[in-house]
């Protein structure tokens, strides 16, 4: 009743605004753009579903899940106060010793705790703001206080467990407490420990707490590290680029909340009462490795359904209309990476779309459920005259669900290798985007356009992907990277998505594509590495990919264990540049020379310059320059003046290549024709015509006519 | 209508004006055209070749390289608004003689010149005027959606526009106060009271802007590939609705005679 109460008065309440806003239009005769908005039908947001009653989908559906990728599980109740932003909480927490040897310490994240002050490890490098959101002033704390952890013993006569109080201590660094077991567990057995703890809430600027009565809880509870196969603990600070790590399990949830609040969260609703004002929720999540809910009065519900999977989006009410993109993104989004990558294995998603004021709750992914952010759509009348873009909320979307796959499912160390979630989640994005809009060639398909120019997916990521200028590798923990170099969000997002698709590329979308497949398909419900990923790719790809050959025949390869080591622990940038085009005059034979009695003959005069000469007395020469670092393989083009096209494949190694042509007159020389570098980020310098010839369409010509223009425009279109 | 149709025949009964306008601003927009042609290549040196498929990428990426080109661009269309602003300004009296009839040249100039003062005096007076009418519709409008508000301010400053020709056509034509601060109020009280006169002149104002728009359109549309003439040809209409404009109001003295000094 909640839900099609909310969704009712929503609508209602929009519908009259429209009206309102179109009447006003209409009388300031404000034109074509209000006029067309009014006509718009309400959104249609789909019919309510019915909770799932399995939190995973049937076995034959959602593929192999490993019994012993089940680590921790976790039984929750919690109760949020709303005045005081307050959750009071007590954890459950079985943790299964799957390491070599027996463990008597476990490190605990109290993520929370990283907005306790500002000598966090957090607040040290944010310095009080995350993205372009800055700490509320009025309530800029949030933290996590342990009031006690007891370890739980065999059942009693009583039926209660047996309590031991354990020792726990936060580390001078607040978002990490190691907790001392009374007695070792045996690797193989299980430990269950209780925890209760209270978490305070600061308004919301990094992903995490309230605004109004809106609350977007993440990493509100105590959870331990992992531990890695040889014995040591991952468990780190959090700090601003770190995000989260944790083992796969159970979590049996209890949220107390105020009765009005629609309420989104982690996995499977199981029940619901209401008691007075308040209402009791119960969920379950099933293998997966984090817990995040979200409550407000002013969301809108939208549903959906798509291959079994129940879909549902909670969306502010001034921004129903986005609900339907937002869902139609979702299941592209669905169908592209369950092709790509297996199935998805949960039966719900959850969308959330941060209301005003809450914005910085935004963007950000947690098992089955994750946050979105605006649509910011391009007026039709403008998309009419071909401006549109691709990169809004839409974006997000897809983003965020891709994270259910590399995050959710293929559980890398986000703090040891950001890279593995964040930059293959974005290679998988500009996936989804060929997928749905295609094309899968050269081109790809557009991100942005303006007045009908396409800006394309390649040519986005060569815009921003950290290739050239102060950089850091890719491959480093997230608190190696600092917010004042500012090259986390390029190099790791960016410049990884590039190193993936220049791969894909160079060595053909189909059997990459199945690579990748692979690599899914083995890490699935794991904690796969780069190296997992580097050996699975040279494996289905061979260590060596043959790109072409010689004209002697000798084959050109691309050495994946030298592009991984060059692109991803280097800030070496792939940089060519068409550096000269000569036609010269071929060698003669002209000049004194000695005869066959040692005499000088000849003396015939030089050649004519080589413009006055017939093309087959020319040699066309083109010089490469390798500026970059970075060595990779690379096809030049070259137009001669008989019109007809010849590439080379030249292996990248040495500074220059030079080409010749002898009897054959070059008109121009292109580097990289195909784009299939999209790691190169520079390109203008990559194209050259020879002195004389002149291309189709020039930058000086365009920019020289943008200008003319604007000066008419300006002179003519608005004067007298 | 009659007046439309006046204002009509009077910019039709001038093509020299007409034309010999449309010829300076092509020529001064062809200068500036061959100067940013200039710079670029200067810039670029040998790759100079544009890529017809990804010109968003391919010119984003020479400016990341060479973001001065950017700056010569703003420049370039910055240095053409002020140049039209300061020409037309200095023009009206001209154009406003020759609009209200046929005259002499030596007549045509001296009228001109010797209204010249009183049209720039009287330009200045407009300015606190428009900034007050703006400031009025902008606070006024300022609670409705962005698009509501900024279309108010737009007609706005067409209003303005047409009073401040009626009161240039006052001052050159009818011998209004040449200096006061009451020409130019008159000139705005004489352009709301009269729909008949502004309906049209706001919808002429509203044109032009439209082939402005049109014109950095096709500029962008046709980047690096379009011929320049569909442009310059919109200029020339854009210069004929401007003449229009004007010449609407200037019938409009002539049917009724604003209040001289």
């Amino acid at each position: 009743m909640l839900r099609a109460r909310s969704h009712v008065a929503a609508l209602g309440v929009g519908v009259a605004e429209r009206a309102r806003r179109c009447t006003l239009g209409a009388a300031l005769l404000v034109g074509g753009a209000t006029g067309l908005a009014c006509g718009e039908a309400p959104p249609d947001l789909g019919t309510p579903l019915p909770e799932p009653t399995q939190a995973l989908r049937p076995p034959d559906q959602r593929g192999p899940i490993p019994e012993a990728s089940r680590i921790v599980d976790y039984e929750l109740e919690a109760r949020y106060d709303e005045t005081e932003h307050r959750i009071d909480g007590r954890t459950r927490i079985t943790w299964r010793n799957h390491g070599p040897a027996p463990v008597d310490r476990i490190p605990f994240h109290l993520y929370m705790n990283g907005f306790r002050a500002q000598d966090t490890a957090w607040m040290q490098q944010g310095r009080g703001s995350h993205r372009s959101y800055g700490q509320d002033p009025e309530a800029p704390w949030g933290y996590i206080d342990i009031a006690s952890v007891e370890r739980l013993g065999s059942l009693g006569s009583d039926g209660n467990a047996a309590r031991t109080e354990l020792r726990h201590a936060e580390r001078s660094e607040p978002s990490l407490m190691d907790v001392w077991l009374d007695a070792p567990v045996a690797p193989g057995a299980e430990v269950q420990l209780e925890l209760v703890f209270t978490t305070h809430l600061p308004k919301v600027f990094a992903r995490t707490g309230y605004s109004g009565r809106f609350v977007l809880a993440g990493q509100w509870f105590p959870k331990p590290g992992v531990l890695m196969p040889d014995g040591s603990w991952s468990a780190h600070p959090f700090t601003v680029y770190s995000e989260f790590f944790a083992d796969f399990g159970q979590y049996e949830v209890q949220l107390d909340l105020p009765a009005d609040l629609v309420v989104g969260a982690s996995g499977i609703l199981v029940s619901r009462e209401e008691d007075g004002d308040r209402q009791r929720l119960r969920y379950r999540a099933e293998m997966v490795h984090d817990f995040a809910w979200t409550a407000g009065t002013d969301l809108v519900e939208a549903w959906a359904e798509h291959d079994g999977i129940r879909i549902r989006a909670l969306v502010p009410e001034a921004r129903a209309a986005d609900a339907p993109v937002h869902l139609q993104a979702q299941r592209a989004t669905l169908d592209s990476m369950q092709a790509r990558f297996g199935p998805y294995p949960w039966s719900t998603i959850t969308i959330v779309d941060p209301p005003p004021g809450a914005s910085g709750a935004g963007g950000m992914e947690y098992p089955t459920f994750y946050t979105t952010t605006q649509l910011r759509p391009i007026p039709s009348v403008l998309r009419r005259l071909g401006f549109d873009h691709r990169v809004g909320g839409e974006f997000t979307t897809v983003h965020e669900f891709g994270h259910q796959y590399f995050q959710g499912l293929l559980a890398s160390n986000e703090f040891d290798q950001p890279w593995l979630d964040e930059g293959l989640n974005t290679f998988s994005n500009f996936l989804v985007y060929i997928d749905e809009y295609g094309p899968d060639d050269a081109d790809g398909p557009w991100l942005l356009q303006v007045a009908g120019n396409p800006l394309t997916v390649y040519d986005g990521l060569r815009l921003d992907n950290g290739g050239i200028g102060p950089s850091q590798p890719i491959d480093l923990p997230a608190d190696r990277f600092s917010p004042l170099v500012n090259a986390y969000d390029s190099v790791t997002y960016r410049k990884t998505a590039a190193i993936m698709m220049t791969l894909r590329r160079l060595a053909g979308a189909e059997p990459f594509d199945r690579a990748m497949r692979t690599y899914a398909d083995r890490f699935r419900f794991r904690h796969p590495t780069g190296a997992d990923l580097e050996a699975t790719l040279a494996e289905e790809l061979g260590d060596r990919i043959v790109l072409g050959r010689t004209a002697d025949g000798r084959p050109i390869e691309l050495s994946l264990a030298d592009y991984f080591e060059q692109a991803l622990r280097t800030t070496r940038a792939v940089d060519f540049r068409a550096h000269d085009i000569v036609n010269r005059p071929r060698l003669g034979d002209a000049g004194w020379h000695r005869d066959e009695h040692g005499e000088l003959v000849g003396g015939d005069p030089p050649e004519p310059r080589s413009a006055d000469l017939p093309d087959d007395e020319v040699e066309g020469v083109v010089v490469v320059h390798r500026r970059g670092e970075f060595v990779v393989p690379v096809e030049i083009e070259v137009q001669l003046s008989d019109g007809t096209r010849e590439r080379v494949l030249w292996d990248g190694t040495g500074r220059y290549r030079v080409l010749t042509w002898p009897g054959r007159r070059v008109r121009a020389v292109s580097i990289d024709p195909e784009g299939r570098l999209v790691l190169e980020t520079r390109r203008y310098d990559n194209t050259r015509w020879a002195e004389g010839e002149h291309p189709r369409a020039t930058m000086p010509d365009a920019m020289g006519q943008l200008a003319e223009a604007s000066s008419l425009a300006v002179l003519g279109g608005l004067g007298p | 209508m009659s007046r439309v149709l006046g204002g009509l025949f009077r910019v039709l009964r001038a093509p020299g004006l007409w034309l010999g306008l449309w010829l300076g601003v092509t020529a001064v927009a062809g200068l500036v055209g061959i100067h940013m042609r200039a710079v670029v290549a200067a810039t670029l040196g040998p790759f100079t070749a544009l890529d017809l498929d990804h010109v968003l990428f391919n010119t984003f990426d020479v400016v990341r390289d060479h973001p001065a080109l950017v700056s010569e661009l703003i420049v370039s269309v910055v240095g053409s608004a002020t140049l039209g602003a300061l020409v037309w300004t200095l023009l009206a009296p001209l154009l406003i003689a020759r609009l209200a009839q046929p005259r002499s040249w030596s007549e045509l100039g001296g009228r001109a010149f010797s209204r010249l003062p009183t049209v720039l005096v009287q330009s200045l007076w407009h300015l606190p005027l428009r900034l007050l009418l703006l400031l009025v519709v902008g606070l006024s409008t300022r609670t409705l959606p962005p698009l509501v508000t900024w279309s108010a301010l737009g007609l706005a400053w067409l209003v303005a526009g047409v009073a401040l020709d009626a009161t240039r056509v006052a001052v050159v034509e009818h011998d209004a106060a040449p200096w006061h601060i009451r020409s130019a109020w008159r000139g705005l009280v004489r352009a709301v009271r009269r729909p008949g006169l502004l309906g049209p002149c706001v919808l002429l104002g509203i044109g032009q802007l439209a082939l402005t728009a049109t014109i950095l359109w096709l500029a962008l549309a046709g980047f690096g590939h379009a011929s320049p003439w569909p442009a310059r040809l919109l200029a020339l209409l854009g210069v004929g609705l401007g003449l229009w404009r004007i010449a609407i109001i200037v019938q409009d003295a002539a049917d009724d005679p604003p209040a001289a000094a």
